[in-house]
């Protein structure tokens, strides 16, 4: 029976009255019903069937309240102490990885050694039969001493405090049952796993011993490495402890051989039956079913047309129930299995075949040597979509770690380029989401449909967004707890390789070992600085800590990356960038990590090759068009970077690119440009801050001091700022609100008292006022303060505010002294050149005030700038008037 | 009374919510379930102390025991008893649910918990381990949750049945229905949870 579509409500609400009455028919009368009820429509007919049909087979199900029938589920507290910190022979038990019927596992050290190893303590009851504990040290002994690159080491077997226990290599990685769990395993994993099996179980029959419980979760898939098969001869220990005390049969009744469950002795071939199960599921996902029953399984070929016919044929030998139509044992199994796809070897070939086989060597021999010129298939562009999340409307972090997870692993695929990421405020269905799709050869939406912390997910390749479903994978679940990270990123990851048969994995990088703990911690790192808390020092020691057991981590040496450089400890970053280089050479990311820390040290000659190497490693890509962008504003090559952050933002029209732009727009003088694109985008983004902040002061400087003024009280209603009031008090200075200026500075120094700009500020508005006791007070008091403090040449406006301040305390000569040395530097900043042209009104030195308010006009500075009384002297000056009368015939449209 | 939460309830309040509850206030209903679940889980930890070998845990006792402290320690009418045992019901799948997932995630290390859909034998087969059990658990409680939005009435009944091991009759009281609309919407939740979890026919 296949598993129920989902219904829905109002096809719930026709099957139930039909079902009511059905089920309250005898059996025999419900098809005659049924014809006449749904005459019309076979769905409804077939669900309603499918319904009775369970209801007739649900036999004793749920007939058991829950707690009766799971009564473990109370004793959550009597499960076995935790032995961590114990010394087990000479064990230092470090921590338990795992436990089962056969006891429990723990990662330990051997004191000895000083190496971490697998302690399995078994449980106390098997201790007790002092003949069956003898047999077991004996065989365990026996089976460490067959050394096979598929059978787990043995390294040591003993007895501490009444328990025995046994010790083997620690590997990092899943148990086949947990990979099985996921799905089946694609056709060419399965038979590389299904050999790697066959080999270990044949080298074991061939030194005599049985293993008597294979099954997935004695199959150990190392992260590095090949399968390992578990626990040899530890099953012997449990099958003379049930039979001494039950006469019942033992083991792991689905994987049992029929002999086995009936309790009869067994040999090899018990083996080569359950080997046959986990093949079998290792390829369907699923188990043979038959069972106890005669029936024989479903052909695995037609469950799985893809499956190598030779691991479809070894498993249905491996299959039969009578154990002498199985192989002998595992060594013929393997070499069934390993003569491959060419069965007509094994029989008499004919010529035919032997020439056909011929011909296909020769064909696999020029394709192997040929492979990397055959095998240059076009690059596959993704973009990967924002997951669409049900169920939950609240996952603040989920989303954007379901997307890094899910471009980690395309970038780990062959011939499959990911594009950029959406940025984390993108909306589904904009226009930044549009024009990314439309670079990209197809899209990727991940799904989430999610209960609690459970989601469901589900993975589909489409076209273009909501366009054609070129494949899927999952659904499958996962936990979204951040402890449970690395779950969702394994979970994702192996459901990817699925979904692109066509790209398999690129050669692993070594060290990739990663612990899901530290996986963890380092998500909760990540979360942390997403969420926009600084990390520091501390942090970045902590990563140091789990970057040693977890060097595999990849986004943590980068978040170390980009620690060290907010620290400014360049080196330290670049040493962190070139491990995650190591880790992922085809992966932009640790690129755009190095450049951004080469950029913040100034060394644009590397900075410069790490672009050049980004540009091959991710061609085309808008992020490193991005970073030549920024890597040219950091050089103060302006003109040249205003044409790319020109093409960002037409690719990729998202608020951050649009203003970034715009910034750079005014930066090199377009503020025309930038104004119309800031107020567009405050259509989009009313309340987006940097948007506000910026507009505010174009339209300060260049466009309408009363839409400033909104601009600004809007900015500090969020909450305020002392550098928003210090402007809404300029902007009203400017237009003559001298009242309302004062105000606003003195708001502004509640929240920063020191500012020099703010004091200065309330200064002039005060002495527009006619307060000039106070003003005289502040003029001196910063005087004093800035002549006492160096302040650097460079800083051109702090300097000429000193001068302005000798001024207005009529030290004329020193003022004219430091507007010389700041002028002569030839400053572009308007309010630069607005404060000089003040200060020689002030001075009374027209010619050179007439000069720069010319100049400062020029650049599309105000006319209100002028207006302001300090510049009363000149207000009778026709050369003046003159120069502002042709400026205000400009005014910007408002 | 046990230390743990003799000091989480003042008196009356699971009167005051329970009347609350039944007038339709989410929230009064969602702390009553928090009461309860704690009176329940700490109850079954003293059973679970004081059981002989071999004994189960019986829910239905513990959800009775548990109403029959709040009757005399908190002046529960009686009236109120079907409602509480609604309540309770709910708070047992609460318990039971969170067990299971955390017997599974200790096992697991938290690790999925997808069930292949063979693996459950739905207490039709032999003894399945406490894994399995656990896992069957919780695919019953997710299949309950599909099933809620078709017909949420079959889900409650499941509620009381499976989770709070309630008889066919005290689920009548609670329902408000006839013993026999119980047998019958019983057999149709079945079905469709048997179907849901991918059950076989037996035969």
């Amino acid at each position: 029976m296949k598993p129920p579509h989902p219904l829905d409500v109002d096809h719930w609400r026709r099957i139930e009255p039909l079902l009511d009455q059905a089920l309250d028919l005898p059996p025999e009368e419900r098809s005659a019903f049924l014809d006449s009820a749904c005459a019309d429509d076979p769905d409804l007919r077939a669900d309603v069937e499918a319904l009775l049909a369970a209801d007739q087979g649900a036999g004793a199900f749920l007939d058991t309240p829950a707690g009766e029938y799971a009564p473990d589920l109370f004793e959550e507290e009597d499960v076995e102490e935790d032995l961590a910190g114990r010394l087990v022979g000479p064990y230092r038990l470090l921590r338990e990885i795992g436990s089962g019927g056969m006891g429990t596992v723990y990662e330990a050290e051997d004191t000895r050694l000083r190496r971490r190893v697998a302690v399995k303590l078994l449980p106390p009851e098997y201790s007790r039969e002092a003949q069956a504990k003898e047999r077991f040290l004996r065989e365990a002994r026996a089976a460490s001493a067959v050394d096979h690159p598929n059978l787990c080491t043995v390294h040591d077997v003993g007895e501490s405090e009444g328990r025995l226990y046994i010790v083997f290599a620690l590997y990092e990685g899943e148990t086949l049952r947990e990979r099985i769990r996921r799905g089946p395993l694609p056709p060419a994993e399965a038979r590389e796993v299904a050999l790697q099996v066959a080999r270990g179980l044949a080298r074991a029959h061939e030194a005599g011993i049985i293993h008597r419980d294979v099954k997935p979760a004695n199959v150990m898939l190392p992260r590095r490495g090949e399968a390992k098969i578990l626990d040899f001869g530890i099953a012997r220990l449990e099958e003379d402890d049930a039979l001494t005390r039950t006469g019942a049969a033992w083991g792991t009744p689905a994987y049992m051989s029929p002999e086995q469950a009936r309790g009869e002795p067994v040999d090899a071939r018990a083996d080569v039956w359950s080997l046959g199960v986990m093949l079998y599921e290792m390829a369907a996902g699923r188990r043979p079913s038959g069972g106890e029953g005669a029936r024989d399984p479903e052909p695995l070929e037609r469950l799985r047309p893809d499956v190598p016919p030779e691991l479809a044929r070894v498993t249905a030998r491996a299959l039969s129930r009578d154990p002498a139509g199985r192989y002998p044992s595992a060594v013929e199994l393997l070499a069934d299995l390993e003569s491959g796809a060419t069965p007509a070897l094994r029989g008499q070939p004919g010529r035919k075949a032997l020439w056909f086989l011929a011909g296909a060597l020769v064909i696999l021999a020029l394709f192997v040597l040929f492979r990397d010129r055959f095998w240059m298939t076009p690059t596959l562009r993704v973009a990967i979509l924002r997951p669409v999340v049900e169920g939950r409307p609240d996952l603040p972090f989920v989303s954007s770690e379901v997307m890094d997870a899910t471009l980690s692993t395309l970038l780990s695929l062959e011939g499959i380029q990911p594009l950029d990421l959406p940025e984390p405020d993108e909306k589904r269905g904009s226009l930044a989401e549009t024009r990314r799709s439309n670079e990209a050869d197809e899209v990727l939406q991940p799904r989430l449909k999610c209960q609690e912390d459970w989601c469901r997910v589900t993975l589909r390749r489409l076209r273009k967004p909501g366009g054609e479903v070129l494949g899927s994978a999952g659904p499958f679940e996962v936990p979204v707890r951040v402890e449970s990270s690395y779950q969702l990123a394994e979970g994702l990851r192996v459901n990817l390789r699925q979904l692109y048969p066509g790209h398999p994995p690129r050669p692993e990088s070594p060290g990739g070992v990663v612990r899901p703990e530290d996986h963890s911690a380092y998500i909760r790192l990540e979360r942390r600085n997403d969420s926009g808390r600084r990390l520091g020092t501390a942090d970045l020691d902590q990563l140091d800590v789990l970057l040693r057991t977890s060097p595999g981590l990849l986004g943590a040496w980068l978040l170390a990356t980009d620690l060290a450089r907010i620290q400014e400890d360049y080196d330290r970053a670049l040493g962190y960038a070139a491990r995650a280089e190591e880790l992922a050479p085809h992966d932009p990311r640790p690129l755009f990590s190095r450049l951004r820390a080469e950029s913040a040290a100034k060394r644009f000659k590397e900075a410069a090759a790490t672009l050049e190497r980004l540009t091959q490693v991710a061609p085309g890509d808008v992020r490193v068009r991005q970073a030549e962008a920024d890597l040219l504003e950091d050089q103060g090559e302006l003109t040249k970077a205003i044409d790319l952050r020109g093409e960002v933002a037409r690719r990729r029209p998202t608020w951050r690119t649009l203003l970034e732009l715009a910034m750079l727009e005014i930066r090199t003088g377009r503020r025309e440009s930038a104004r119309r694109r800031l107020a567009d985008l405050l259509k989009e983004q009313p309340d987006n801050q940097y948007v506000l902040e910026n507009l505010a002061f174009l339209e300060t400087t260049i466009g309408d001091l009363k839409r400033a003024e909104t601009l600004y009280q809007k900015l500090i209603g969020f909450g305020p700022a002392r550098s928003h009031l210090t402007s809404l008090g300029f902007v009203r200075f400017l237009l003559g609100d001298y009242a309302g200026a004062v105000a606003a500075d003195r708001r502004a120094l509640e929240l920063g008292p020191e500012d020099v700009l703010t004091r200065f500020n309330l200064a002039t508005a005060l002495e527009a006022k006619g307060d000039l006791a106070e003003a005289r007070r502040l003029y001196r008091d910063l005087e004093t303060e800035l002549a006492a403090a160096s302040i650097p040449l460079e800083d051109a406006r702090t300097r000429m505010l000193h001068a302005q301040c000798l001024a207005r305390l009529g030290r004329k000569a020193e003022a004219l002294r430091i507007a010389d040395e700041v002028l002569r530097r030839r400053p572009e900043d308007v309010q630069v050149l607005n404060m000089a042209a003040q200060l020689y009104a002030l001075t009374g030195e027209s010619p050179s005030a007439l000069y720069y308010t010319d100049l400062a006009l020029k650049n599309g500075l105000r006319q209100e700038w002028f207006t302001i009384p300090e510049f009363r002297a000149l207000q009778k000056d026709p050369g003046f008037r003159d120069l502002l009368d042709r400026y205000r015939a400009r005014k910007p449209e408002s | 009374m046990d230390p743990q939460t003799s000091g989480a309830t003042s008196p009356g309040e699971i009167t005051r919510l329970l009347a609350a509850a039944r007038q339709g206030d989410g929230s009064a209903t969602h702390r009553l379930v928090a009461l309860i679940y704690d009176e329940l889980r700490a109850m079954a930890r003293r059973q679970l102390r004081n059981r002989r070998p071999g004994q189960t845990i019986d829910t239905t006792v513990l959800v009775h025991e548990v109403y029959l402290r709040l009757v005399i320690h908190e002046d529960v009418p009686w009236k109120d008893r079907s409602h509480f045992l609604s309540v309770a019901s709910l708070a047992m799948r609460q318990i039971l649910v969170d067990a299971a997932r955390r017997r599974v995630a200790k096992k697991r290390g938290g690790e999925d918990v997808r069930i292949p859909l063979e693996e459950l034998r739905l207490g039709m087969d032999d003894e399945p381990d406490a894994e399995t059990r656990a896992l069957e658990v919780l695919a019953v409680d997710r299949a309950l949750t599909s099933l809620a939005a078709l017909n949420e009435r079959l889900s409650k009944l499941v509620e009381l049945r499976f989770f709070a091991g309630l008889t066919e009759e005290e689920t009548a009281e609670v329902m408000g229905t006839s013993e026999r609309t119980v047998r019958r919407d019983w057999r149709k939740a079945r079905a469709y949870l048997f179907q849901a979890l991918g059950g076989q026919a037996a035969g």
